[in-house]
């Protein structure tokens, strides 16, 4: 069973979001925690220990971990939440 | 080519950065003697040319405007000396230019946050993450340009990109000028709070032209996200949480939920 830490930034981040978003980012959770390599959640890895996943069309969260996603089986990880974001694309195009 | 090199080059956010540029960027591994000595004496030069205090304790949003203009017309020349100097040492290798980029953006993203209490939190997080930001972004472009290079390509770097740089590269060492010389001036307070802010705009123009320019056309969406400047500044937020113990444990996902369920 992993071991969660919350950072500050994560519950900042998680607030700032919409009533639909707050409740999809904790269901993204609740998988995660059954079952991280589920398909739907497309765990990706972003940098060094830091992973993404979904929790909406336009919305990632990230996590940190060490050892890879087949340690997250092992009673000993430990998952730390770091942030929750919705694509900011449209400040990025041309208008 | 070479010379179109060069100014990809001045890209990196390690070139930029005058004061013990080999040691703060780290790049006493990379470079042989010679070219850190030519490094130290381009540096001295801009030293003595280049007045951080007047951009510090500009009194106004005019005299800050004014320093900074005239801080550029330095340091942009010197940019591109730096850049020479460097890129002929790496023996215009992609592979070894990419390493040292990796390792002098994290020497310079240590001292950042090894300094952090010399600036206020929001400031060093605009700051940090413009230029990680910016060092990634000077990452595909190494990677981008080697693949055109082997394609037989020519390199057409944007006149843009590399200005923002330089001003980015120029903000960043006036605040690490500032935890050299502290002053609680509201002045020195106000201007350093005006710089973070026109290095998140540089940043922010440095990845529209990524995106415009297709660098992240094979990059996932997770991905892609991830170096947006708004995803940064949250990720060196968590940083600074981390590194300071503001976090909460939990035994498990499902305590975690059950603490924090939205009502």
């Amino acid at each position: 069973m992993m071991r969660i830490v919350s950072t500050r930034r994560f519950e900042k981040a998680k607030k700032q979001l919409g009533q639909l978003d707050q409740r999809n980012v904790e269901k993204a959770l609740r998988k995660f925690g059954s079952n991280p390599r589920l398909p739907s959640l497309h765990l990706e890895k972003l940098q060094g220990n830091i992973y993404s996943i979904k929790f909406s069309d336009k919305g990632r969260l990230s996590l940190e971990f060490e050892g890879g996603p087949e340690k997250l089986l092992e009673p000993s990880a430990i998952v730390t939440l770091r942030n929750a974001e919705i694509d900011h694309d449209e400040l990025y195009r041309n208008p | 080519m070479q010379q179109l090199n060069l100014l990809r080059f001045t890209l990196l956010p390690g070139t930029p950065l005058t004061g013990h540029l080999a040691k703060t960027a780290g790049l006493r591994d990379f470079l042989k003697a010679k070219d850190l000595r030519k490094l130290a004496g381009s540096e001295a030069e801009v030293e003595e040319r280049l007045s951080y205090q007047k951009i510090l304790d500009a009194q106004n949003a005019t005299s800050l405007e004014d320093a900074l203009v005239e801080g550029l017309e330095v340091a942009v020349p010197y940019y591109m000396r730096v850049g020479e100097i460097i890129w002929r040492g790496v023996e215009q290798n992609h592979d070894s230019l990419l390493h040292l980029s990796q390792t002098s953006s994290k020497t310079i993203e240590d001292l950042f946050f090894h300094s952090r209490q010399a600036l206020e939190r929001d400031v060093l997080i605009r700051s940090v993450a413009s230029l990680r930001v910016v060092a990634a972004i000077g990452e595909l472009r190494i990677k981008d340009s080697k693949a055109k290079a082997a394609l037989g390509q020519e390199f057409d770097p944007p006149a843009r990109y590399f200005m923002y740089a330089c001003v980015i590269g120029m903000l960043a060492t006036c605040l690490m000028k500032s935890w050299e010389t502290p002053s609680s001036s509201v002045a020195r307070r106000r201007n350093l709070v005006d710089i973070s802010t026109e290095m998140r705009s540089g940043a922010s123009m440095v990845y529209k032209d990524a995106m415009q320019d297709g660098l992240f056309k094979n990059a996932t969406k997770a991905t892609r996200m991830f170096w947006q400047l708004e995803s940064q500044e949250g990720e060196v937020e968590a940083d600074l949480d981390i590194l300071e113990s503001k976090t909460r444990p939990f035994d498990s996902m499902k305590d975690y939920l059950a603490a924090t369920k939205t009502s």
